[in-house]
Formats: C-alpha cells, structure tokens, sequence
C-alpha cells in the first residue's frame, strides 16, 4: 500500500518480471540473441531516474533478496502479478517461466497472482500443457508473447485459428485474462507481430475474456487507442508508459496518458512496473504526484485525480483478478465502479 | 547529413512492395498528424471546429507545416491544390463530413502523439545504447520541437 497526503492506494503491479539472463542459462549457438535481447531491456532501464540504474550483471539475474525487497519492502506493492516470457530458443530454462515464478510464489504466500501462457504453435500438446497449468497452478490470466521465435516461425497472431482453439480452450478452464505484448519492437523480433489488429478481432470473438494490451501497443498507440474504443474487453496495460516515458519524456508521458484517458478512460488502465526493468516505487511515486503540466496543450484532455490513480494502480486490476481490496483502500461509492464492461465510448474507427 | 536523414535516403533507393506499402502508411500517418499541425494554431486563434470543414488549403496562412502536408497528401495522391479542403481523409481523400470532424481531429491529434512519443522513446534507447544525441528534434516534424 502506498499513502500520500492521506489517501490510501492499494497497489496491483500488474505485469512484472522474474528472469534469469545470466550467460549460464544461454543457448549454446544462439548466445548473441540471448545476450541482444537482455542488453536492449538493459537499456530501457536507462529511461528511468539515475539512481535506480542497476549495472548490466545485476539486471541478467537480479534473484529473489532484490525482488521482494524492490517490489515489496520498498516498491508499496501489494500483489504482483507474474507474466511469463519464456524465450527457449535463446535461454536454456526459458527466460522468465511460469514454473520459476511459481516456485517463488509458493514461498511468499498471498504476495504473487502466477499467470500463464500458451503458444498455438505447440498444438495438441500445448493444450495438454495449459490444462496441466491450470491444474496445478490455477492460473486466472495468461501472457502471450506473439513475436515469440519457434523454430523457423517468427511469431504468429492471435487471428490464426490455431491461436482461436486455444482462446476457447483457457475461457473453458476458466482463465479470464489475456495480456499480450503489443510495445517496442525488442532486437531480434520481427515488428510487424507486435500489430494491434489481431486483438481487435479475438477481443469481438471472446466478449467474456478480457485482453490486456501491454505497453497500448507503443509505437502504434493511435491504432490501439480506435481498436480499444470499440472493444469493451481490451483494456490499457501501462506498463513502459510509466517507466518509459514519466521521467525521461515528461511532456510526451502527459500527452500519451491524455489521449489514453480520453480513448481508454480510468476505468480500464493498469498499472504494471515492468520490473526488473524498472522499480515500482519511483513510479508509483511519481505517478501519484502526476499531473499534467500547465499548459493549454493539455487543456483538452480529461483530468485526472486521487480517484483515477487509485482505479488505475491497483482498483482495476484487483477486480479483473478477483482480488479483496481493504475497505480503507476502497473509493466511496459516488466514485464509480473500476473497469466496467459497458465503458467503452463506442465510436467507430 | 543526419542519421535520420541516412536511413529516410536508404529507404528512398529500395523499390521493394512490402517497404511501399510501409511508406505509404507512414506518410497516412504523417498526414494525419500533420493535420493537427495544421489546425491546431487556427482553433488556438478562434476558430471553430464547423468552421474548418468549410476551409479549403488555400485558405490557410502559408506555414512549415502546411507546405509539408500538401507535398504528403500529393505523393499519396490525395487531393492537395488551393481549392482542396483542408481535411481530407487520409485514405480515399474524400472531404471529412461535419458530423466527423470531432472524431477526425481528435484521431489527428492521437496520431500525432503517438508518433512522437515513438521517437522520444527511440531517441531515448539510442542515447541509452549509443550515446546519440538526444535531439528534440524528430523524423516526422523536422526542427519543430514538440510541446
């Protein structure tokens, strides 16, 4: 929980990360993509304050001590929620997997909501894999992870009808959330997987899941901001919009969460740290203290207040997880229900 | 030349469809976001979003801004001469309806955004990586630092 001014936010940091990058766990022959990909996360994190730069070693494999402590002890989180990326063809054990976060989860009880993933690609035995999942780890949510490498295949979408089997296979084991990686193309993988218009089209298909679009689909923040108006179920994931943009990019930060709170609206953005590329506490900080600068530029944009932040770092994640808010972290009743299916603004692209 | 400027040349010497077609939805884009260069300083200065629908490119006090979006509309082959209307959509080139112009402006200015909050944060990774400079300056509004 974090408390300012005497109001009281619950915290959900809901898109974090628990990795191993360490040069152990790369693949013999593919060393330069395992070693590409963590030094571009590495530099992301140089889009936050100074003091929270970690040196490269630290960021390849943070573990566990710095984790609880960055997120919890120091970071106000109150739940996080683990979003896989498994990254084999590149790391031995996989990068960040739902087993490893488990395993932390299981140690740390009531702190971690422990999502899945599924990759249509896998066919049969990737059902299999996701009933086995849900079983034994009774996952609620899932990452996809479409520009994810197997074999020859560069990534896929999730208008594929492989991709559809396994949308109507996680509804019917319950799972509620997709969360799909729609942000900054990371070297190696290709750009065009991280297109928004497949989300458009599962997010009409499967009204009863709902699909969380990690980082608003930046660089194509105008094409997620048509789709997501018209799709009552896609939600905003701000995760690298916080810790990309807030303390390097000020001035953009204030437009980009101007037009997201005009397109989007409060009710269905949510906070994610990204962590381990960037602490939670500078940002929950900062966001907190938010404002858009004096300017008329921004005149136009819908305002924000302790309300909006305290829907979007933590009520609105909380209620899409089924998560037990304290009454004291609660917003009064005149303030709105968070994340209403019927929010959406309806206008046509 | 700059490093921009290297890879829009390079870009410029490659006649492959699948780059076609990205330039083309680029310079979509950059006519969008150049719409709300354009019509933002008229609104600042007291005119109303009716009004615009009525306004053609010739009415419009020359500027940068303005000179860039007629030569984008002209090589997608929209509808860019004095007596064209000022807002056109960016596809088919027909005029924006009245009823849309709301919608039409609010899109232009997203796009607009969203374009320069892709290359604050490409800027930002490359000064990270390579130690380029941070310019303030972008590929899509050359020298007009954004606000």
């Amino acid at each position: 929980m974090y408390e300012k001014n005497g109001d009281k936010y619950f915290i959900v940091d809901s898109h974090m990360h628990y990795w191993d990058a360490s040069p152990g766990n790369w693949v013999p022959g593919h060393e330069n993509y395992a070693k590409g990909w963590i030094e571009c996360f590495h530099a992301y994190q140089g889009l936050g304050p100074a003091e929270t730069h970690w040196p490269i070693e630290k960021f390849m494999d943070y573990g566990e001590e710095a984790l609880m402590r960055d997120v919890f002890d120091e970071g106000y989180v109150d739940i996080a929620v683990f979003q896989p990326t498994y990254l084999k063809e590149w790391y031995k054990t996989g990068f960040n997997t739902t087993e490893r976060n488990a395993a932390l989860a299981a140690k740390h009880p009531g702190k971690f909501v422990v999502n899945g993933r599924w990759d249509p690609r896998e066919g049969d035995a990737g059902i299999a894999q996701l009933e086995a999942d849900v079983e034994r780890y009774g996952i609620k949510g899932v990452k996809m992870y479409t520009a994810e490498w197997r074999g020859d295949s560069r990534g896929w979408t999730l208008k594929d009808p492989e991709a559809y089997r396994f949308l109507a296979k996680s509804q019917e084991l319950g799972i509620k959330n997709i969360h799909i990686h729609k942000g900054p193309t990371i070297w190696p993988l290709d750009k065009d997987a991280f297109d928004v218009a497949d989300v458009d089209h599962a997010a009409t298909d499967f009204p009863e899941l709902n699909f969380i679009v990690e980082h608003v689909g930046l660089p194509r923040i105008e094409d997620f901001c048509f789709m997501a108006t018209q799709e009552p179920n896609v939600y905003a994931g701000l995760s690298v919009v916080i810790g990309g943009l807030m303390h390097a990019r000020p001035r953009f930060f204030a437009k980009v969460m101007g037009e997201l709170l005009f397109w989007v609206g409060e009710d269905k953005m949510t906070f994610g740290s990204d962590y381990g590329i960037w602490e939670p506490k500078w940002q929950i900080e900062g966001f907190v203290d938010w404002d858009y600068p004096d300017d008329e530029v921004y005149s136009d944009y819908p305002r924000i207040n302790v309300a909006s932040k305290k829907k979007i770092l933590g009520l609105n994640a909380a209620k899409l997880y089924g998560i037990e808010v304290p009454a004291e972290c609660q917003l009064p009743a005149e303030a709105g229900e968070p994340a209403a299916q019927d929010a959406a603004v309806g206008v046509s692209a | 030349m700059t490093q921009a400027a290297q890879v829009l040349a390079a870009l410029d010497t490659v006649r492959d469809p699948e780059l076609d077609e990205l330039r083309a939805l680029f310079l979509r884009k950059a006519v969008l976001a150049g719409a709300d260069l354009v019509c933002r300083p008229l609104l600042s200065a007291g005119r109303s979003v009716a009004d615009l629908a009525d306004l053609t490119l010739g009415d419009v006090p020359p500027s940068e801004e303005l000179t860039r979006l007629r030569a984008r509309r002209a090589e997608l082959g929209l509808p860019s001469g004095d007596e064209s209307p000022l807002l056109v959509d960016a596809v088919t080139g027909e005029p924006i309806a009245r009823d849309d112009l709301t919608l039409h402006l609010g899109k232009a200015r997203l796009t607009r955004v969203g374009v320069e909050a892709n290359t604050g944060i490409c800027r930002g990774l490359l000064h990270e990586r390579y130690g380029a400079s941070p310019s303030r300056d972008t590929l899509v509004h050359h020298g007009k630092e954004a606000r």
